[in-house]
């Protein structure tokens, strides 16, 4: 595919400039300066107990884009999503080794401040699971955490990250009233407005769509489209035509493994191992 | 070859089950019912408002049980302001907070050993640990270290002895196995994925059981409350140990009072020979009845109110 | 992709080989027609063009379900739209030899009919690289395809030499300068013949690696 728009067979004196404005590019450009990562791994393993879920992980998420995980159940890109906000360490038999780090810091350190962490870096779970308060309690209730607020901050906080998460107009007249009482596609916008009202800088996703309807589906992955700009947000998805929506890196695991990772649109016109062009098209898993 | 099972027996057994059921409710009922409306009969004559604000007599048109109406009141109160708090602390401590190790594992069984227990055995322990204080304080009265005026309503006296304090405290042994189980089951009840969804937003494992846990399992704690309460108000053989005297002329005054029961004073005039006294004993469990019904009624309030109803 | 749809990617690739080997057919009988001026199988080609329409059509519109219900990704990807691509180009070649036989009956039956070597050579080698590009695509032969679309100049060349031979021929003889022109019409057939017969083997190459080499890219 070109990726600079078509040049001007003519190039007339006067109209030089005019022609090139007519030009639209035909497909999106790629950011034009180089891409920083957000997270790294290198030779990242973990385990359960005797059970290793994670072999040796080489991965580079690059910052500001979306990374979608893709590959078979069971096979640790879930596991490798959670310990990126170290959300498996109430797991008693779970262990790391290897290097993970978060703008070049070390998530496992046992120094790692766990809280300010999980403030960083939000995560949106597979089924929708608002907190059974009031609407405007659950987007406040992650900033209350950190910090004093007033009431007028809070406000304001809690309508930018609603508005963010493109729900405002469906609930600013019921703020007070429960969340539980919305649809499961509301709820997970609930849910991600709640995780962006602490100024994450990384989003983590687990099959945030996999509990919803199609309609519901296609609102939260144009979300995601305009979250992209802000955050770093990583998705872990069973649904490859998902994957091949909305994200602009994917990495395929299987069995613990890193089998490849590259730019979404490679890997689903030309994979570069057999086995990813197995899975993506559907011949296993 | 597996063989077709008949429709029409399948549909018998359905409907012998529910049979089964329907009458085994019934029976229930129609035993409460019983036992309801045979009190009702033979106490509502003697129910009067003398009746309750008066003291035991000899005589029976002249007894009243004000005495140990409020003796209960006091006692289960001290019971339900210690056991509450501290089986609940306990329980939000062993649920959330304590590593799953050998250690609590065994105070688990122990804990649930405990509930099984038979009380008479807490009453015996009561009396050793709180009324006597295994005899470190002296074994009479006069050796007893006092705290403030016997008069006014702060008295503390060491040993605690025969007083609304010490059986209190041992009606608490009774019932602190019972509020920390149900509890522990009704935190256990509240969806991991609300504590996922908090500490993910970077909530400490406090802050997460305060804000989020502790009110979500509010129902079942209280029920559990009301369940405990409930069978503390009817105790009477731990505090028999105790000392809960029958024959007492005033209401407890502070910690320290001697103390009389519901349940012991029902027994003593159930036990009488005389009919009026078993019409007194039946009047006085329609005031217990009473009792029971005010503290329940305000648990559920107390439940209602903090669910924080949501319109 | 399911199991179902994915059999018939399978059929897909199979119907399309199906067609090159009929439209490969129908480029020997132009050659045959060419060389001997046989009108009666001119006629057999002539008539022949539209099975091969319906084939390619059938084709194409299988494509279309595919791309439809199956949201085929990677390597499936490319096939379906190669084969959309190389039917559409067959059906293409088998209307040059549709159109070289009615020039040549229309030729014959006026007394015409003459015809330089360099013509049957232009043929048989578009022949050739015709039967090469359809076992490259079969294999998955990149070389092959790159052979092929040099051997496209080798057409070229001797497309100078029948328009040398055709001037000449007006020169000798001004009256026949008709028969000249429509023998050039043949010729600029053929010639197309080979240029698209490259176009598979470019197709080819996006199938196989999923870069375009159209337009002299390498």
């Amino acid at each position: 595919m070109p990726t600079e728009p078509p040049k001007p067979l003519t190039t007339p004196a006067h109209g030089h400039h005019v022609a090139a404005q007519l030009a639209i590019p035909l497909t999106a450009s790629a950011p034009a300066t180089a891409t920083a990562t957000a997270i790294q791994a290198r030779g990242f393993s973990s385990w359960y107990g005797e059970f290793q879920a994670l072999k040796s992980l080489d991965l580079e998420i690059p910052a500001q884009q979306v990374t979608a995980f893709i590959g078979p159940s069971g096979c640790g890109k879930s596991t490798f999503l959670r310990w990126i906000n170290r959300m498996n360490d109430p797991i008693p038999s779970a262990r790391a080794e290897g290097t993970l780090e978060l703008q070049g810091k070390d998530l496992l350190a046992k120094s790692v401040d766990v809280v300010d962490l999980r403030r960083r870096v939000g995560m949106v779970f597979q089924k929708p699971n608002p907190f059974p308060k009031s609407i405007y309690d659950n987007v406040a209730f992650g900033p209350r955490l950190h910090k004093h607020y007033t009431r007028a901050e809070l406000d304001e906080l809690v309508e930018r990250s609603l508005r963010s998460a493109s729900i405002w107009n469906e609930v600013k007249d019921r703020l007070r009233s429960s969340a539980l009482g919305l649809s499961g596609g509301q709820q997970q916008r609930l849910c991600i407005a709640r995780a962006i009202a602490v100024g994450p800088e990384v989003l983590l996703m687990d099959e945030p769509c996999s509990a919803l309807d199609p309609k519901s589906t296609l609102a939260i992955e144009e979300l995601i489209e305009t979250l992209a700009d802000r955050f770093t947000i990583v998705i872990v998805t069973h649904n490859m035509q998902q994957a091949a929506r909305v994200s602009d890196q994917t990495a395929f695991f299987f069995e613990g493994r890193l089998i490849e990772s590259g730019n979404t649109e490679s890997i689903f016109t030309k994979p570069k191992i057999k086995q990813t062009e197995d899975y993506v098209t559907g011949r296993f898993g | 070859m597996a063989t077709p099972r008949s429709t029409a027996s399948r549909l018998f057994s359905n409907r012998a089950f529910l049979l089964i059921c329907l009458m085994a409710t019934n029976i229930a009922m129609i035993v409460l019912a019983v036992l309801l409306i045979s009190i009702f009969w033979q106490g509502w004559g003697t129910l009067s408002w003398k009746f309750i604000t008066s003291f035991a007599s000899r005589k029976p048109s002249e007894a009243g049980i004000l005495a140990p109406l409020m003796g209960s009141v006091w006692v289960c109160a001290i019971c339900g302001l210690v056991a509450l708090p501290l089986g609940i602390g306990t329980a939000i401590f062993l649920e959330e907070f304590a590593k799953r190790s050998r250690f609590t594992r065994i105070i688990q069984t122990n804990i649930m050993n405990l509930a099984g227990v038979p009380s008479i055995v807490y009453g015996i322990l009561g009396l050793t640990a709180f009324a006597r204080m295994f005899g470190a304080f002296g074994t009479t009265s006069e050796d007893a270290m006092n705290f403030g005026d016997s008069e006014s309503l702060l008295f503390l006296r060491i040993p605690f002895g025969s007083t609304v304090l010490a059986g209190g405290l041992t009606l608490m042994l009774v019932i602190l196995p019972v509020v920390i189980i149900s509890t522990q089951e009704a935190l256990r009840s509240v969806p991991s994925s609300l504590r996922s969804g908090a500490f993910a937003l970077g909530a400490t494992r406090w802050q997460t059981v305060w804000a989020i846990t502790l009110p979500a399992a509010i129902p079942g704690i209280m029920t559990g409350a009301i369940l405990s309460m409930s069978r503390a108000i009817g105790e009477s053989a731990p505090l028999l140990v105790i000392g809960g005297l029958l024959l007492v002329f005033n209401t407890p005054q502070n910690l320290m009072s001697d103390f009389a029961i519901l349940p012991l004073q029902i027994y003593n005039w159930a036990g009488r020979p005389q009919d009026s006294f078993h019409a007194l004993a039946a009047s006085a469990i329609i005031v217990q009845l009473a009792v029971l019904l005010v503290f329940n009624g305000f648990a559920v309030f107390v439940r209602q109110k903090l669910q924080k109803p949501l319109q | 992709m399911s199991v179902n749809l994915q059999s018939r990617v399978i059929d897909l690739r199979r119907n399309l080989l199906a067609l090159g080997a009929v439209v490969e057919q129908r480029v020997m009988n132009v050659i045959d027609v060419i060389r001997d001026g046989d009108v009666e199988l001119a006629r057999i080609v002539r008539s022949g063009d539209a099975e091969i329409d319906k084939m390619q059509l059938d084709l194409e519109a299988e494509c279309m379900r595919l791309l439809a219900l199956g949201s085929p990704v990677a390597g499936d990807l490319r096939l379906i739209l190669t084969a959309m691509r190389v039917s559409n180009e067959l059906e293409r070649i088998a209307d040059m030899a549709k159109g070289i036989s009615k020039r040549v009956i229309r030729l014959v039956d006026s007394g015409n009919y003459r015809y330089p070597t360099s013509l049957v050579q232009m043929a048989e080698a578009a022949l050739n690289m015709l039967r090469d590009v359809l076992i490259a695509f079969s294999n998955e032969d990149i070389r092959l395809c790159l052979e092929v679309r040099r051997a496209d100049a080798y057409v070229d060349n001797l497309n100078r030499e029948v328009v040398a031979w055709a001037r000449e021929w007006i020169e000798q003889d001004v009256e026949k300068s008709g028969a000249a022109i429509e023998l050039l019409a043949i010729a600029q057939r053929v010639e197309r013949l080979a240029d698209i017969v490259t176009a598979i083997a470019e197709d080819t190459v996006f199938l196989v690696e999923g870069r375009l080499v159209r337009h002299g890219l390498e």
